[in-house]
């Protein structure tokens, strides 16, 4: 399904890029780092037109759904199409799928919805490692596996 | 239940073993129970991801202290805070008037000194949970009668 | 608009102008006529866009007209060589006016009417003859001046104007007159609307000509015929702006062309026209405000021919195509933006600009896999000469539809002109300006990461054209923000980028920040090679040319080479390094040991250094720079007795370093400045590496501090992550050793000078000398403003100012000073007093310091007593209320609460106005002199009347003055206090009653009991009186009766009382009843009632 995984931290530092495919050269981790350090663009604007909006009472409606953690499609590229999800701690996850592969370009929003509450459960007890301190990179391989095989799930 | 009593417990321990260090190493008797501080920090801050998973974007500080009082309280001490009161400016006082770590041996002010070492944790937590959430703050406690227990939240505006 | 670079796929300009109705004005002249030249001006210059869409061009005398073409009747054996003519646009823009207007100056009462008509006739037949086969328009436009005509004329004007059409053979609608007067703009603006709507209807006219050939074409042959019509359509409704019927025609124009057979031969012209239409479709759609429309069609379009590639050795034409596709739609969208279309992050023009920054990349690789061969221009004839009739076609083959190839040599001669021309072609440069487009769109639209993804790019693009300092300015500032949100792996890949310029430009200053930066543990290099780099920053240290980096353009290596040679032994020699701005080998933490000194304490630093990257690295010095209030100093470290400092890969250093304050700084504050490491390996280049520290620079945390205490992290060295940096410190005075000793006899009363002895030890080591000591009071919360209310002296008695100051001069080692002060408060509060005691001493290192020690003594103060009062009347029965002329007895109580006995020197009542003494003079006190104790209570009583009922009850009867002092200060001045004594209230009497009558009498014996009563008030009261007789008495007297007082004089009773019993006895009394006004019959009762005696003692006779 996805292609690409991201946690990002408060700071905007990346925690966790994860990706699969067989090309693990340098310039496959270069794009994917481009592609997710460009998304923080688009999730700082809709965390600001979130903070914005609240201030507007009209449209509950509109209001609720800016309260929900997830926040959907960022934007598309011609390969790719970018997800966000920012939690409560401001821990920010970013899912990519490639719009070429007939698994990624039918994908549902509500699959990806909820493959971000999944990882986001992955990322809670990750930081729970006693191994692991909060803010710093993500660097268990259980986490790593087990985000792979998010990735791979309904591919 | 039974089990809950486990944690109790091992909270108890924590404290006469933080006591018993400080006094090793320091030889003085001023009581430090930072260290304690620092256990509840950690504890806070590594739960606050977990508990707010299900809950949606808090709209501001007063939101974020009201879950404090309730889903957070709850899940740690079983119990919601029984009231919380605010100046607006970045004081909270959450009043617990029955005190989970001292509920269990003290009805009154027999042991009232006492007292400041079974709070050190619950600050802490309190602070924990509120850094991860990206609110930094002071927290302190007041007893005057227990098994009554204020905490203050002081919220640092940089 | 940002100007894009030029090249074969650029849009002609009469594709992107926006066409404007043509009007053509005759008859101007603007050189010598100065009139003319103000018309010409108001019509053509300044052009606000509120004004209707036409344009103005001026017609000479020589202007031809194009040659109309003979009208083809059938098109039957007509087969078009092409699509789009490309002079079609340019005849109708600028050659063939929708309107010729014919400007002719001529007052309608000239006296030289005939022959001017005839003159301007004649210049419209000309016109007319100039414009034969175009259906142009003509107007004439007579100039006149502003004057109005006489009110006779007025019909001339009617009449001539009616024969001037006539003779000119126009419609009276086509003639106008312009007044040429003040209003000349407003006139202009009126002729202009008009001429547009002759305008339009000459478009309009043109649109019917071309549909009436439609009937006559037919799909197979004509083909081409239906895109040219339609775009001729589109383009007349333009010109007409009819935007939505003009959007209509080309659409169908663009339909129509995808309709048609594609070969290799024609592909060129065909994307070329569909670029144009595409062009003006989006053009129009934004113009109807249809965004998303517009946005719609040019994907659908890229969609259509993005496969279209055409023939493959020319496959850079294609990738070019959609490139200029891209970026004309970016400008138009960026234009849009201008005139007020809101954009947003995920929907803006710098998405196209990037799009054709990516596919002139992609043009670039084409080129490079296609134009390998194309070394040489192809020799003459050169096939790119000759003249192309339609847009799109080959210069090689004109108007050819045919399939293949008619000249297969010439036809490759043509490609490797082609291919000869983009290989030579600065793709690069229209790379770069693509992306700086798109840039400025990314800062506009909130996206700043994205648009330093895009300032890589283009610093990359400055790399390929060997542009290396430019890339690397790019890449240094770009590298920052990598570094602060810590994408180490982007941070990287930007900072190799940039250690290859910096070789390749041979740049010593950013060689060496970039390669110190590259060691960093957060940085990866190619091929892990750190060992290389750190090989290459000694190299240059050592005045040796470095290493080249892996991967350089091998074009570029040995220029590069030459550079450095130039380079190295050169300035800069000291390259200093900020590397609290880089992430780097080296980690620096500086702590004070104590948050605060005492000025002769030693102060200690500690230098936590952590080298992260495995080496052992020599400096050859460090130092260290404190602030103080008054100047800067340097430290050196010193690291086993040399200050050359060795440091360890992965390990973790601490220096201390120590020294002595200077007594300048203190209650200032000291800060660990900067620490610098100096790299110098004696061959005149040093490298100095500098950790500025600032103070308010707030590093934000990342990482919370207390979590870090329970991390059973991997790392070995987490401690030092653990160290929280302590840069500032404060300097206090350094304690002075002296003593004091406090004595005196507390609490103190209030009201009194109160004694107290000092006595000021040194215990120093040596003399102190100019010893000053300034006493002052202390401000507490119960005690704000003590000055205001407390008094302190040297001298019992007298007042001085505060501070008091005063010098004590030299006091020798282990000897005493001893002064006795005095306070004075009227608060009972406590009072604290601060003795400062200031004093020099000397000191081997630092003579004459100055030293400051203050002491503070509280002083309880307590009242010495307090004081009561009662009120009694004479016969000592308290009352509550007095009545005028009425004598009563104030008594005031003393309850003495000092803990001290005191003496009672004496005592006086200063009464208030309405209070006189009882006796009319003062009378002497009963309690003088009188010896007290704690607890004692001493009662004086003071007789006392009223004087008068003042309007107000008197809120105290007076001052009670008590003068007192201590019992054991025999010598010492008494102490008066004062207390007001509380108010009674008064009454007014008519009358006054006077009652005589013996305490005691003898049982059986008559005594007289004298009764008189004054009157008080102006009027006689008449009272009637009743004896209330007893058993115990008789009496002798009327029993009952009825007297007038008389005013202000009085009445006299006497009756004569016999007792009966002895004891306690109740003798007669005297009732009143108020005759006449009864109002005062209350108080008549109360003053008899207080008056009669109750009791009178009745003692046995006497035998």
């Amino acid at each position: 399904m996805a292609v690409c995984v991201a946690v990002i931290g408060k700071d905007n530092s990346p925690l966790y890029i994860g990706g699969i495919g067989n090309d693990t050269s340098t310039d496959n981790e270069l794009s994917r780092q481009w592609l997710v350090h460009t998304a923080l663009d688009a999730l700082e604007e809709r965390l600001s037109t979130t903070n914005t909006s609240n201030t507007n009472s009209s449209a509950n409606t509109a209001r609720t759904d800016l309260r929900d953690l997830y926040l959907g499609l960022l934007y598309s590229t011609d390969t790719h199409k970018i997800y966000g999800y920012v939690t409560n701690t401001r821990i920010k996850l970013v899912l990519v799928t490639s719009s070429t592969s007939p698994s990624g370009s039918n994908i549902r929003d509500a699959e990806v919805r909820t493959a971000l509450r999944r990882l986001h459960a992955l990322y809670a007890d990750a930081i729970c490692n006693p191994f692991h301190l909060p803010g710093d990179q993500i660097t268990s391989q259980k986490f790593d596996k087990q985000v792979k095989s998010l990735m791979l799930n309904n591919v | 239940m039974a089990d809950d009593i486990v944690f109790d417990l091992l909270h108890s321990e924590i404290i006469n073993y933080a006591l018993e260090q400080t006094k090793t190493t320091n030889g003085s008797k001023e009581v430090d129970l930072s260290v304690v501080e620092y256990i509840g920090f950690a504890a806070g801050y590594k739960i606050m991801e977990r508990l707010t998973r299900e809950w949606p974007r808090f709209k501001d500080e007063l939101d974020t202290m009201k879950f404090i009082c309730t889903d957070f309280w709850t899940c740690i001490y079983k119990k919601q805070i029984d009231n919380l009161r605010t100046n607006h400016q970045g004081v909270y006082v959450l009043q617990d008037n029955a005190f989970r770590f001292l509920t269990n041996f003290s009805n009154g002010h027999q042991y009232l000194e006492y007292a400041p070492r079974y709070v050190a944790y619950t600050c802490g937590l309190i602070r924990g949970g509120l850094a991860n959430l990206c609110i930094n703050s002071i927290v302190t406690a007041e007893v005057q009668s227990m098994p009554s227990c204020k905490f203050h939240i002081h919220v640092q505006r940089t | 608009m940002t100007a894009q670079p030029s090249d074969s796929t650029e849009f002609p300009p009469e594709i992107t102008l926006k066409p404007l109705a043509l009007i053509g004005l005759s008859g101007l002249d603007t050189i010598n006529n100065a009139i003319h030249k103000t018309i010409w001006d108001a019509f053509s210059n300044n052009r606000r866009l509120d004004r209707a869409s036409v344009q103005f061009k001026l017609l000479h005398n020589t202007f031809e007209f194009p040659v109309i073409k003979p009208k083809r009747n059938s098109y039957e054996w007509y087969i078009p060589k092409g699509i789009l003519k490309k002079n079609w646009i340019p005849k109708r823009v600028s050659l063939i006016p929708a309107v010729v207007v014919i400007f002719y100056d001529m007052e309608w009462n000239d006296p030289q009417w005939n022959e001017k008509i005839i003159e301007c006739a004649s210049r419209v037949q000309s016109i007319r003859a100039a414009v034969e086969g175009h259906a142009t328009r003509v107007a004439v436009v007579v100039v006149q001046s502003g004057l109005s005509p006489p009110p006779s004329e007025y019909m001339l004007g009617a009449e001539r104007a009616q024969v001037l059409c006539s003779a000119c053979e126009i419609q009276s609608k086509s003639l106008f007159v312009l007044p040429h007067s003040d209003h000349l703009m407003g006139y202009i603006v009126r002729l202009e609307n008009a001429f547009y709507d002759i305008a339009q209807n000459y478009y309009h006219h043109e649109t019917k000509n071309i549909k009436q050939h439609r009937d006559h074409l037919n799909k197979t042959t004509h083909q081409y015929l239906f895109v040219r019509h339609q775009f001729k359509l589109g383009f007349l409704n333009e010109l007409k702006q009819d935007l939505s019927t003009a959007h209509k025609h080309y659409m169908h124009a663009y339909n129509n062309l995808l309709e048609t057979r594609q070969v290799d031969t024609n592909i060129h012209e065909i994307r070329t026209v569909a670029g144009y239409i595409n062009y003006k479709l989006c053009k129009l759609l934004f113009a109807l405000n249809l965004a998303r429309d517009a946005i719609a069609q040019l994907k659908s379009h890229i969609e259509r021919y993005k496969n279209r590639i055409g023939p493959t050795e020319l496959l850079f034409e294609h990738y070019a195509w959609i490139a200029r596709q891209y970026s004309a739609f970016g400008e138009l969208f960026d234009e849009a933006i201008g005139l007020g279309l809101p954009a947003i992050q995920s929907q803006h023009p710098g998405f196209y600009y990037q799009h054709a920054a990516q596919f002139t990349v992609k043009r670039r690789q084409a080129m490079r896999s296609v134009c390998c061969e194309a070394l040489q221009y192809p020799p003459p004839p050169d096939p790119m000469e000759g003249i192309v009739e339609f847009y799109g076609q080959r210069p090689w083959r004109p108007g050819r539809l045919s399939a293949d190839p008619h000249d297969p040599q010439k036809e490759q001669a043509a490609v490797l002109a082609l291919q000869y021309n983009e290989r030579v072609f600065n793709h690069s440069g229209m790379i770069i300006s693509f992306l700086s487009s798109a840039i400025t769109q990314f800062k506009t639209f909130h996206s700043p990461r994205m648009r330093k993804q895009l300032v890589v790019e283009m610093a990359n693009e400055y790399y390929y054209c060997a542009d290396y300092g430019k890339a690397l300015t790019l890449l240094t500032h770009m590298l920052w923000d990598y570094r602060r949100e810590k994408w180490w792996f982007l941070a990287s890949h930007v900072l190799n980028r940039a250690l290859q310029c910096a070789y390749l430009s041979a740049k010593i200053q950013d060689y060496i920040q970039l390669s110190i930066e590259a060691l960093s543990r957060h940085i990866q290099v190619p091929n892990n090679d750190k060992d290389r780099i750190f090989r290459n920053v000694m190299s240059v240290l050592n005045l040796n040319i470095p290493a080249p980096e892996p991967d350089l353009p091998a074009s570029s290596q040995s220029r590069a080479l030459e550079l450095w040679q130039m380079a190295i032994e050169k300035e800069p020699m000291t390259v200093i390094i900020d590397m609290m701005n880089i992430s780097s080998f080296l980690e620096v933490k500086t702590k004070f040991t104590q948050v605060k000194y005492r000025m002769d304490d030693t102060i200690e630093v500690e230098l936590f250094v952590r080298l992260t990257y495995n080496t052992t690295l020599q400096a050859k010095a460090v130092t260290l720079t404190i602030a103080t209030n008054t100047e800067t100093i340097e430290i050196p470290i010193v690291d086993n007795e040399t200050s050359i400092v060795k440091l360890e890969g992965d390990k973790v250093k601490r220096f201390s370093c120590q020294f002595k304050s200077n007594p300048h700084d203190i209650g200032s504050n000291l800060s660990i400045k900067n620490v610098s490491f100096i790299l110098d390996n004696e061959r005149r280049r040093k490298v100095i590496m500098n950790f500025k520290i600032e103070e308010n620079k707030s590093i934000e945390p990342t990482i919370h501090p207390e979590l870090l205490h329970f991390i059973l992290s991997p790392k070995s060295d987490y401690e030092y992550d653990c160290i929280v940096p302590m840069n500032t410190t404060s300097i206090t005075s350094r304690e002075c050793r002296l003593s004091i000793e406090i004595e005196n006899a507390v609490p103190a009363l209030q009201g009194e000078w109160f004694p107290t002895t000092f006595k000021v030890i040194n215990n120093e080591d040596s003399l102190v000398y100019d010893m000053t000591i300034a006493l002052s009071l202390l401000s507490s919360p119960d005690n704000p403003n003590p000055e205001t209310v407390t008094e302190l002296s040297f001298k019992h008695g007298e007042p001085q100012p505060q501070p008091l100051k005063f010098q004590v001069g030299n006091v020798d080692k282990a000897s005493t000073y001893s002064n006795t002060f005095f306070l004075k408060t009227n608060r009972t509060a406590t009072a604290t007093v601060q003795l400062r005691v200031t004093y020099n001493i000397d000191f081997q290192e630092t003579p004459k310091l100055q030293c400051v020690k203050d002491f503070t003594t509280k002083i309880t103060v307590i009242k010495p007593f307090e004081v009561s009062t009662k009120f009694v009347e004479l016969s000592f029965m308290p009352i509550t209320k007095c009545f005028v002329d009425d004598p009563f007895i104030v008594m005031p109580e003393i309850k003495i609460l000092s803990p001290w006995d005191l003496l009672i020197l004496d005592t006086e009542l200063e009464t208030v106005d309405c209070f006189g003494y009882g006796d009319h003079k003062k009378p002497t006190s009963c309690i003088s002199n009188l010896q007290v104790a704690e607890k004692n209570i001493a009662s004086d009583a003071i007789s006392v009347q009223a004087k008068y009922k003042p309007k107000d009850p008197p809120t105290r009867v007076g001052l009670y003055n008590i003068m007192w002092r201590r019992k054991s200060n025999t010598c010492g001045h008494c102490v008066m206090s004062t207390t007001a004594l509380s108010g009674i209230a008064i009454e007014e009497c008519p009358i006054s009653i006077e009652v005589n009558y013996p305490e005691v009498v003898e049982l059986m014996t008559s005594v007289p009991l004298k009764c008189r009563l004054t009157g008080r008030t102006d009027v006689p009261i008449r009272l009637s009186l009743t004896v209330e007789g007893t058993d115990t008495y008789i009496f002798s007297g009327y029993k009952k009766f009825s007297v007038t007082v008389p005013p202000k004089d009085k009445f006299e009773l006497c009756y004569n009382i016999l007792p009966l019993v002895t004891g306690n006895t109740i003798p007669p009394r005297l009732k009143a009843t108020v005759l006449g006004d009864n109002t005062r019959q209350e108080v008549i009762t109360e003053i008899f009632e207080k008056n009669f005696p109750r009791n009178i003692f009745v003692m046995p006779k006497y035998k």
